[in-house]
This record gives C-alpha cells, sequence and structure tokens, in this order.
C-alpha cells in the first residue's frame, strides 16, 4: 500500500506541473502560414502518450515470459495491467493525433503510416483483453494472453517496417532532428514525458494491485460456495 | 526427426479426413464463391471497369480468401473435438509442437486447394489473364498462404481451447495479418500487371520471413496452448 503512495506522489505533482507546461510554459508553434497554432500543443500529450504505448507493450511482453517461466501470479497481474494501460495510452494517442491533424492536414484521418501502426496496436490490446475475458478460466487467461503477446511483439515489427513502405507522410520528429527555436519547447517536452511515465508506473501498479483484491474475492467466494451460509454474516 | 514424422502423419490424417468429407473445403469455397459474388455486387460493373483488375483483384482475393481459410482453420480442431480426440493427440509419445505442424501442413494445402478454384473464378469474374501470369502468381500465392496458414493455424488452435472462443478468430487473426496483406496486397497487384517476380523479390522474402517468424513463434508456444 505504501509502495503504491510512493508511486502516486510524483505522478501527482508531475501532471499539474505537465499542463502547467503545456498551456503556460511553451511558446505557441507557428503554422506554415506563419499563423499561431496553439492545436500544436496536443503534441505535448500525443507524443508522450506513443512513447507510454510502446512501454506498455515492452511491460506486457517481459511480464508475458516472466509468466511462463515462472507461472507466478504477480507476472500475469503485471500483464494485465500492462494491456490496459497499453489499450488507454493508445487510445488517447488515436484520438489526439486527428485531433491535431485536422487542422493541420485538413483530414482528421490519413492513413498515415505511424496512423496506420497505432490502429493495428490498439487492434492488438483489444484482442488480448478479449481473450482474457473469454477465458474459461485464471489460469487459461494468464497462459493465452501471454502466447499471444509474445507472438505478436515480432509481428509488431514487421506491421511497423511494411505501413512505413505501404507508404504515406508524418511531420519527421522534428523536435530532435533540427535544434529547437526555442529550449523551451525541449524542456516542456521532457517534463511532460516523465509526468507520463511516473503516471503509467503508477497506473500499472494500481492496476496490478486491483488485479490482485480481485483474485482474493474470487478465491473468498470460491472458499464460501463450498461452506454452509453463515449465520447473521454481513452480505 | 520423430517430430517431423508425427506432424506429417497428423497431416495426412487431417488430409485424408477432408478429402474424404469434403467438409471444411465445401464450405471455404461456397463462402469463397458468395463473398466474391458480393464484391461484384457491391462494386457494380462501372465500379469494377473503373478499378481494373489489377487494383481490384488483389484486395478482393486476399478478403475472400482469409474469411474463406479462417472457417479451414476452426474446422481444422473441430476435427479432434469428437470423442475429445486431441487429449489422445497430446498423449502422443512426440512433441507437442508436431501437433501444431501437422495441423500447419493440412491447413497449407486446403487453402492451396481452395486457390486452385479460387483463382480461376477470380479470372474469370474480374477478367484477368491466368495463363499469362500464373507461373508468378502460384509463387505470390503459396508464400502468403504459408504465412496465413501459420497464423490461421496457432490461433485456431488458441480459440479452439476456450469454450467461447470461436468468435475471436476473426478479431485476433486480421491484425496479425496486417504485414503479410500489405506484402500479399503489392505482390498479387504487381504480377497481374505482368511484372516478373524479381521485380517482387522483396515482397516474396518479407512473406516468407513473416512465416517463418510465425510459424517458428508457434512451435515455441504451442504446447502452452495445449495444458489442461
Amino acid at each position: 500500500m505504501r509502495g503504491l503512495a510512493l508511486l502516486f506522489a510524483p505522478a501527482a505533482v508531475l501532471i499539474p506541473v505537465a499542463l502547467w507546461a503545456v498551456f503556460r510554459y511553451v511558446p505557441t508553434a507557428l503554422a506554415a502560414n506563419g499563423q499561431p497554432n496553439p492545436v500544436q500543443r496536443i503534441f505535448y500529450f500525443h507524443v508522450p502518450s506513443a512513447m507510454m504505448t510502446f512501454l506498455s507493450v515492452g511491460i506486457v511482453a517481459v511480464a508475458a515470459v516472466g509468466y511462463l517461466v515462472t507461472r507466478r501470479r504477480v507476472w500475469d497481474r503485471v500483464a494485465l495491467a500492462g494491456t490496459e494501460v497499453g489499450l488507454l495510452f493508445c487510445t488517447i494517442v488515436l484520438v489526439t493525433g486527428p485531433i491535431w491533424a485536422k487542422p493541420e492536414w485538413g483530414r482528421a484521418w490519413t492513413w498515415e503510416p505511424r496512423l496506420n501502426f497505432t490502429a493495428v496496436l490498439w487492434l492488438m490490446f483489444l484482442g488480448s483483453m478479449l481473450v482474457r475475458s473469454f477465458s474459461d478460466n485464471r489460469d487459461q487467461a494468464a497462459r493465452f494472453c501471454a502466447v499471444l503477446s509474445l507472438v505478436s511483439v515480432p509481428v509488431v515489427v514487421l506491421v511497423y517496417k511494411s505501413v512505413e513502405l505501404w507508404g504515406g507522410v508524418h511531420p519527421e520528429p522534428k523536435l530532435f532532428r533540427e535544434p529547437a527555436h526555442d529550449p523551451r519547447i525541449l524542456t516542456g517536452f521532457l517534463i511532460c514525458l516523465v509526468a507520463f511515465t511516473a503516471l503509467t508506473g503508477w497506473l500499472v501498479a494500481a492496476r496490478s494491485r486491483v488485479a490482485r483484491l480481485e483474485e482474493r474475492i474470487e478465491n473468498l467466494l470460491a472458499n464460501s460456495d463450498s461452506m454452509e451460509p453463515v449465520q447473521g454474516g454481513r452480505e | 526427426m520423430l517430430t517431423l514424422r508425427t506432424a506429417w502423419l497428423i497431416a495426412r490424417k487431417d488430409l485424408r479426413q477432408e478429402l474424404r468429407s469434403w467438409h471444411s473445403l465445401a464450405t471455404m469455397a461456397s463462402l469463397a464463391l458468395a463473398i466474391q459474388f458480393s464484391f461484384a455486387f457491391t462494386l457494380g460493373t462501372a465500379g469494377m471497369a473503373r478499378l481494373g483488375a489489377e487494383k481490384l483483384v488483389p484486395s478482393v482475393l486476399w478478403i475472400t480468401l482469409v474469411f474463406a481459410a479462417l472457417v479451414g482453420f476452426r474446422n481444422s480442431y473441430l476435427l479432434e473435438s469428437e470423442r475429445d480426440a486431441l487429449s489422445g493427440l497430446r498423449m502422443a509419445p512426440a512433441d507437442r509442437s508436431a501437433i501444431f505442424l501437422g495441423k500447419l501442413g493440412a491447413n497449407f494445402a486446403a487453402v492451396m486447394i481452395l486457390e486452385a478454384a479460387v483463382v480461376p473464378l477470380a479470372a474469370l469474374f474480374f477478367g484477368f489473364d491466368l495463363p499469362a501470369v500464373w507461373g508468378p502468381l502460384a509463387v505470390v500465392l503459396a508464400v502468403h498462404t504459408f504465412g496465413l496458414a501459420a497464423t490461421g493455424t496457432l490461433l485456431g488452435g488458441l480459440v479452439n481451447r476456450m469454450h467461447r472462443g470461436e468468435s475471436l478468430l476473426a478479431i485476433l487473426l486480421l491484425p496479425l495479418l496486417v504485414p503479410l496483406l500489405i506484402s500479399a496486397g503489392r505482390s498479387t497487384g504487381a504480377v497481374l500487371a505482368g511484372r516478373p517476380l524479381a521485380e517482387v523479390r522483396f515482397w516474396i522474402v518479407f512473406a516468407g520471413a513473416f512465416g517463418a517468424v510465425l510459424a517458428s513463434a508457434a512451435v515455441l508456444f504451442f504446447e502452452y496452448l495445449l495444458e489442461e
């Protein structure tokens, strides 16, 4: 419980700081036509969310190996948490991207490689959650989701390569390419990245703990079924 | 060696069972026919003429094949559901991956048989010159069918073990097939346009690598799907 609070503290401090940085600290970007483009600010959440999606893929893959090797429940709970958190950040990427693209490119959905890649990733996270909910029991869900994640990891690499070849345009991450015009852009971005990483750590830990409590309740209910109902017992 | 021999026996058993009953292949072929008709009706003759065979056929062909093959991947494990024959297979003194490899062989053969019927029909319906392109087309089809069968055989095994899992097969399969579909669309389009096979060598290698990755992953992990 204390560990969870320790993880919560940095996220609780850094997310408001990140919001402040995005809206007050970083300069307003200019669009191609020289007009101020406040929508650009969405990128300070969009890009870190994409990075957190990839981090979640990594967490799920490590947890899958951990589960298949050790068969300890804790690994499966981390995999479950990583999948749900990954789906969350992936959704944020897919929502914020079109909001940015609509004024910038004139179209919300452009069939652009990284957008396609994110959409496929989103479907994979969803598939994993469906397998979990359709499974017959906890162990089967754990094993099947682990296998599915580990099979998906090399495919994700191939998806990335293939959607790139499939064709399209995406703004190259200029942030690192050409030295930013204003150092506040990079600072603001790094603040957001650290804040999102802290948030991810806390979310995964919190969801894993909720999963453990759910399992305990399930176990208690399973055991109480075989016993006589307690007189006057609480509901 | 024993693994491969066992796999061969399982593949032969599955195929013999299929070629005696034609249950799976008949369903797959009828579905493929119905899907091709549906494409034609939704496109209309004007739409088909405007797109032209080489733009139209790669999509129509691969969507048709994937969805018709789905039926086969599902049925492939239903063969074992009667009297719990899968438990018998599991107890066979051979590596569990032999079951996957056997099913993969049978599924690959079944989809290739399906293609032998579907591709000439596509040539007939959508108007491309099959005799002129059949050689390169056969290579493209075979390589991509292997990747399709490897993915489908693995996921078919996964959903088959869940009581209510069958409806999940399509949604699990399609995202994993994205690289293969991109490659299939590109290379099929190119060979239909009369390009030589050398021009699509990259996609052939890409699809081959996809199949190899999926098949190796399945060999590694298949036993986890068979645990009780």
